[in-house]
């Protein structure tokens, strides 16, 4: 059975890591589960600081994908719940664990990695995040001869403390503090990064760089799918990219087959010129906030599209407050 | 004056200077001129450094309180002013060290460019406090416990990050009770190789991405070994 996912992505070492002769810190893996209906992916960003993020961030983004397509197995006997924040949590335990084991102690900080995962059905799905990286996507919307691909956004935001060169590792003693667990609407198209990769398609105040995204996916469109993984390395390897980001970058692109099989002229429900994107974040969330409100008036017609998903994302949301008040009550 | 953050909405590396400028800071060193005259020197190097660096041009920002001086008390001289637009002025050395009351005039801007930062939504690395003495502290006792004791909280509540040199004729450790971090002592009057080693520091935060660590350049050139 073919799945009616399509993906690439790549990773490429910064050139800050080409000068200081450091390895590649970033990893990524992708997993599809058997009867090809999910999708599970993870990267990983290896702290610049600590000494063995390579092999952290390896180890905890193959792990996260496997345990994440285990998962949806799961579903195929059991209706999701708030079992699924228990899941996550007993695999983030049970990676920590494993690296202790090679590390060889109870303190992890050679191994500082942060963590984007999802996993992606149908009808929707979920992301866990620790740190920076970001996952960023779109519900398409057939509107005449164009295709809104931002019908509905979603984005998994980067978190950091309060300094930028400070984040969030899933190796920290703290990490419950700082993870959480989004469900997904039924996405058609999303990029997923660590924060060299991020750099491509969100600026500074996570707002997207439109250009970027609508010029992409419409060259991916025009090559065989096969072709995305070469296409992405190369996109991360351009010299133009030293202006993006000096870090480790690594990208992940997934498309439905008929989200990218249309031959419609893509565009922005509305259009960030560089000049919006300038502006401050408080303008940019009162808009987001705005789009909101008219995407609930609109929604009525594209019920029965978001009707299955609706459910998990009840369950989840109640998960994920779940989990806000265990880690609350762990933490104090 | 508050800045433009529209024009520049680069992340920030700010830097606060606690500079002694008391009288001790007229004595002749041997090339001449005085430890004042060096440290505008020093300061002047500062500013070619920031402006040569194109990355530290737009996000290093900068802050001067003096010690001592003409007014003879802790005061304001530059309040934050992006490295661009950073013009060096001489300072005149005279009057007594209110060393504490400077420290605590330097905590109160680092929380008010935080404040501003944030609210404007730009991104920022821990600001730095830099403190620069030839002497010892002439506040009175209460005033320099209440002064160093914020100094510790601010360091250990990772608000800022405290540097503290002394120069020739510190109470050096007076000065130790700033900051965990043990003083460092200038050689001579090597103002200008402390102020290019300070530029490269701030343009390698200013340079920092999430997780890395920050490699800061030697302080041989300038720090005296041996006490």
């Amino acid at each position: 059975m073919s799945s009616e996912w399509l993906n690439g992505g790549a990773n490429v070492v910064g050139t800050s890591h080409l000068d200081s002769k450091t390895p590649c810190q970033d990893s990524f893996a992708i997993e599809y589960s058997e009867d090809k209906n999910w999708i599970a992916a993870a990267v990983c960003d290896g702290a610049g600081s600590a000494k063995k993020s390579e092999v952290g961030s390896k180890l905890v983004a193959n792990a996260f994908a496997k345990k994440l397509i285990y998962l949806s197995e799961e579903f195929k006997t059991k209706q999701p719940g708030t079992w699924i924040n228990d899941y996550i949590i007993q695999q983030v335990l049970n990676v920590r664990n494993e690296l202790r084991k090679i590390a060889n102690s109870d303190n992890l900080e050679d191994y500082h990695t942060t963590l984007v995962a999802c996993l992606v059905g149908k009808t929707g799905g979920f992301v866990i995040h620790i740190g920076d990286g970001s996952l960023v996507g779109g519900v398409a919307f057939e509107d005449k001869n164009t295709l809104v691909i931002d019908y509905e956004r979603f984005i998994s935001e980067p978190q950091n403390g309060e300094y930028l060169n400070e984040t969030f590792f899933i190796t920290e003693p703290n990490w419950i503090k700082n993870i959480r667990v989004t469900p997904l609407p039924p996405l058609d198209w999303f990029l997923i990064g660590t924060d060299g990769g991020s750099a491509f398609y969100l600026n500074h105040l996570n707002i997207d760089k439109q250009d970027f995204i609508t010029s992409f996916i419409g060259e991916v469109r025009k090559i065989p799918p096969t072709e995305w993984s070469a296409k992405i390395k190369k996109i991360l390897e351009d010299n133009r990219a030293i202006n993006v980001t000096n870090d480790d970058k690594t990208l992940i692109f997934f498309a439905k087959k008929n989200f990218i099989n249309k031959d419609l002229k893509m565009m922005f429900k509305n259009s960030n010129t560089q000049g919006i994107a300038q502006e401050n974040k408080k303008k940019e969330e009162e808009q987001v906030f705005e789009n909101d409100k008219q995407n609930k008036n609109k929604a009525g017609f594209q019920e029965s599209k978001f009707k299955s998903h609706k459910l998990l994302l009840i369950i989840l949301f109640a998960s994920s407050l779940l989990l806000g008040l265990v880690s609350y009550f762990l933490i104090n | 004056m508050s800045i433009d953050y529209s024009e520049n909405p680069n992340q920030r590396t700010p830097c606060i200077l606690i500079l002694d400028t008391s009288g001790s800071m007229q004595a002749a060193t041997n090339n001449g001129g005085t430890r004042i005259s060096a440290l505008n020197d020093g300061i002047k190097l500062l500013e070619q450094s920031l402006k040569d660096d194109s990355t530290a041009l737009v996000r290093v920002q900068l802050a001067i309180v003096t010690v001592g001086g003409p007014q003879n008390d802790a005061d304001l001289m530059m309040d934050w002013t992006d490295a661009i637009h950073f013009q060096a002025f001489p300072l005149k050395a005279d009057g007594a060290t209110p060393l504490g009351r400077g420290l605590r005039i330097g905590l109160q801007l680092v929380e008010q460019i935080k404040s501003d930062l944030k609210s404007t939504g730009i991104s920022y690395t821990r600001p730095w406090m830099m403190v620069i003495t030839d002497g010892e502290p002439t506040d009175s006792t209460d005033e320099w416990l209440r002064a160093v004791a914020e100094c510790k909280d601010a360091e250990s509540t990772r608000k800022v990050e405290i540097f503290t040199i002394g120069v020739e004729g510190a109470n050096m450790s007076k000065i130790s009770e700033i900051s965990s971090k043990p003083p460092l002592q200038l050689e001579g009057v090597k103002f200008k190789e402390l102020f290019v080693w300070l530029s490269a520091s701030l343009s390698a935060a200013s340079k920092s991405r999430p997780g890395d660590k920050l490699e800061l350049p030697s302080t041989d050139p300038w720090r005296h070994v041996g006490m």
